[in-house]
C-alpha cells in the first residue's frame, strides 16, 4: 500500500511539473505577444471570444504533444528523473514556441494575434495559428525521438533538427498558393472559415510528410539532410498519384459552376465544403504518401554489393 | 502541359540525386559494351574471368555480373558491375571463361573475345614453359611462383595444352569464342561448374506461402507443431 501511495504521490508530482511547464506559457505568450499582457492576467471567458480559445487550446494541446514524448526514468531517483525532464523540456518547450513564432511571421505576416483574435475575433485566424501548433508540435515531438534514440549529444541535435525542419517548411508555407486556388490573405480579412480549413488541412499534411521525411536515423548529418531531401521529393512524386486516384475513385468535382464568371465568384466566396474538400483531400494524399515513403522496407529485395 | 513536365522534372531530379549521392552507385561500376573494360581495368597482365550473372529488380531490372580479377603481381579480387542489359544477355553463356585480358601496358595487347580462363598467362616465359605430353602434344606449367595459378584461374586438375591454346588463338581471330575441345569452359562446361558454380546472388529464400500464412495467424504462446 505505501508503494502504491508513494507511486501515486510521484505521479501527481510529475503532474504538477507538467502543469508548471504550461504555466510558464503565460509568460512566454506575453513575450510573444507584448500587447497582451492585461487580457493574458484577468479573467478569461472562453464563451465570449471563441477565437482565443481555440488559439489558446493549440498551443496548450501542442505543449502537451510535446510533454507526452518524454520519458521519466526513476531507477536512478526522482531528482536526476525531473533534471533529465526539465533539460528536455525546457529546449523544446523554447525551440517550439520560437517555430510557432517563425511559422506565424512568415504565413500571417500581415496580421497582428492583437487585431485579430482580441479585437476582430476571428475564428480563421484562430483555426489556422490551431493548424500551426499541432503541426509543429508533431514535428518537434518527432525531432526529439530522432535526437533521442539516435544521437548521444541530444540538446545540439535537437537544435540541429529544429534549424533544418524549420527551413523545410518556411519553404513549404510558401507552396499554398500553388495547391488551392484561395486567395489567402484577402479571405482571411473576410475571416472565411473555408480558407482555414483548406490551409489547416494543407498545414498538417505538409507536417506530416516532413515528419515521415526526418524520421529516420542520424549516422553522418551530410547523409542525413540528403535522405532527408530525397524523401520530400519523393513525397512530391507521389502525392498527386494519391490526389488523382480519389478524385478519379470518388469523382470528385472541384467545382459547381458552370462558366468562368461563377468560378471566379466561388473562389472569391468559398462555401464550407469547399474549404473541408480542399484541406481533407491535401490531408489525406499527404497521409497516404508518408505511408508509401516512411513505411516501405526493401530489405534485401535488392541485393547490396 | 505545364504540369506534366514539371512532374517528369521532378521525377529526373530525384532519380538524379538519388544517382548522384547514394553510396552504393558512386562505388559501382558500369560495363555498357566490351570497350568498357580497358577504361575500368588498368592492371597487366591480367584476366578477367566471368564467375556469375544474376538480375535484380521487380519490373525494371538491373543487370550485374560478377568479375574474377586475376592479375599477375597480386592478389586475385572478385568484382560485381552493373552491365548494360544487352552485354548481359550475351555474355549469359559465358560463364567461367575470360572476357577480358591484358597483356601489357600497350592497349592494343587486349582481348575481348571469350576464350578460356588464363589464356593471357600461356606461352608467356615469365609466367612458365610447355612440357611435352607422351600424345605428341605439350602441357603448360606455372613456374614456381605462380604454381597457384591453376586453382585461382579454376583449371582445378585440368592440363591446358598447346593445341588447345592454338585453337583458342584461331578463335580469337576469328572473334568468336571458343569453350574448350569438349565444351568445359562456359556455362554448363564441366570445369566451369566445378570451379564457378552459379553462386545464386539473386535467388531470394523461398518461403512456402501456407507456411507463412500459418505463422500469421498462429496465435502467440502455441506452437504449429502440437
Amino acid at each position: 500500500m505505501n508503494e502504491l501511495l508513494d507511486k501515486l504521490l510521484i505521479r501527481v508530482l510529475l503532474a504538477f511539473f507538467i502543469c508548471l511547464g504550461i504555466y510558464l506559457y503565460k509568460y512566454a505568450h506575453l513575450i510573444l505577444y507584448p500587447g497582451t499582457k492585461n487580457q493574458m492576467f484577468k479573467k478569461f471567458y472562453p464563451m465570449k471570444n471563441s477565437a482565443d480559445t481555440i488559439f489558446l487550446f493549440g498551443r496548450i494541446l501542442g505543449i502537451g504533444m510535446i510533454f507526452s514524448q518524454f520519458y521519466f526514468f526513476m531507477s536512478d531517483g526522482v531528482f536526476l528523473a525531473l533534471f533529465d525532464f526539465i533539460l528536455a523540456s525546457t529546449i523544446s518547450l523554447i525551440l517550439y514556441l520560437g517555430s510557432l513564432y517563425i511559422v506565424d511571421s512568415i504565413v500571417l505576416y500581415s496580421f497582428e494575434y492583437h487585431d485579430e483574435v482580441i479585437k476582430r475575433e476571428n475564428l480563421s485566424y484562430s483555426i489556422i495559428c490551431f493548424a500551426h501548433a499541432i503541426g509543429l508540435a508533431h514535428l518537434m515531438k518527432t525531432s526529439v525521438t530522432v535526437a533521442r534514440d539516435n544521437v548521444n549529444h541530444v540538446p545540439i541535435y535537437l537544435i540541429f533538427l529544429w534549424l533544418f525542419t524549420m527551413v523545410i517548411i518556411g519553404f513549404a508555407t510558401k507552396t499554398y498558393p500553388l495547391i488551392s486556388k484561395f486567395q489567402f490573405n484577402k479571405l482571411l480579412v473576410q475571416k472565411s472559415i473555408s480558407l482555414s480549413l483548406s490551409y489547416s488541412g494543407f498545414f498538417l499534411g505538409i507536417c506530416l510528410i516532413i515528419t515521415s521525411s526526418i524520421n529516420h536515423q542520424v549516422i553522418d548529418i551530410k547523409e542525413y539532410v540528403i535522405h532527408t531531401c530525397l524523401q520530400i521529393l519523393l513525397s512530391l512524386i507521389i502525392l498527386p498519384i494519391f490526389r488523382k486516384g480519389l478524385i478519379l475513385v470518388f469523382s470528385f468535382q472541384e467545382s459547381m459552376a458552370t462558366n468562368e464568371i461563377d468560378e471566379v465568384k466561388e473562389i472569391e466566396n468559398p462555401t464550407i465544403g469547399h474549404g473541408i474538400y480542399e484541406g481533407i483531400l491535401f490531408l489525406t494524399c499527404c497521409y497516404l504518401t508518408s505511408v508509401i515513403t516512411g513505411q516501405l522496407y526493401f530489405g534485401t529485395f535488392y541485393p547490396r554489393f | 502541359m505545364s504540369k506534366i513536365s514539371l512532374y517528369i522534372f521532378l521525377i529526373i531530379v530525384y532519380l538524379g540525386m538519388s544517382r548522384t549521392f547514394s553510396p552504393q552507385f558512386q562505388a559501382q561500376f558500369y560495363i555498357k559494351n566490351e570497350s568498357s573494360y580497358a577504361q575500368i581495368f588498368k592492371e597487366q597482365p591480367m584476366s578477367l574471368i566471368l564467375m556469375d550473372s544474376f538480375k535484380t529488380g521487380f519490373i525494371i531490372k538491373s543487370y550485374f555480373q560478377k568479375y574474377l580479377k586475376v592479375y599477375a603481381f597480386g592478389p586475385s579480387e572478385e568484382i560485381i558491375v552493373k552491365a548494360s542489359k544487352e552485354f548481359w544477355k550475351n555474355n549469359f553463356r559465358n560463364r567461367g571463361m575470360s572476357l577480358f585480358r591484358r597483356s601489357d601496358a600497350n592497349n592494343n595487347n587486349i582481348g575481348t573475345t571469350a576464350l578460356p580462363p588464363g589464356i593471357v598467362f600461356m606461352n608467356n616465359p615469365s609466367f612458365g614453359s610447355w612440357r611435352g605430353m607422351p600424345s605428341d602434344d605439350y602441357e603448360w606449367y606455372f613456374h614456381r611462383a605462380y604454381r597457384n595459378f591453376p586453382k585461382v584461374l579454376g583449371w582445378g586438375k585440368y592440363q591446358m595444352t598447346r593445341s588447345l591454346y592454338l585453337e583458342a588463338l584461331k578463335f580469337e581471330k576469328k572473334g568468336e569464342p571458343y569453350y574448350g575441345p569438349h565444351r568445359e569452359f562456359g556455362e554448363h562446361g564441366v570445369i566451369t561448374e566445378k570451379s564457378f558454380p552459379k553462386s545464386n546472388l539473386d535467388q531470394r529464400i523461398k518461403v512456402d506461402f501456407w507456411e507463412h500464412l500459418k505463422k500469421v495467424l498462429q496465435i502467440k504462446g502455441t506452437s504449429t507443431n502440437e
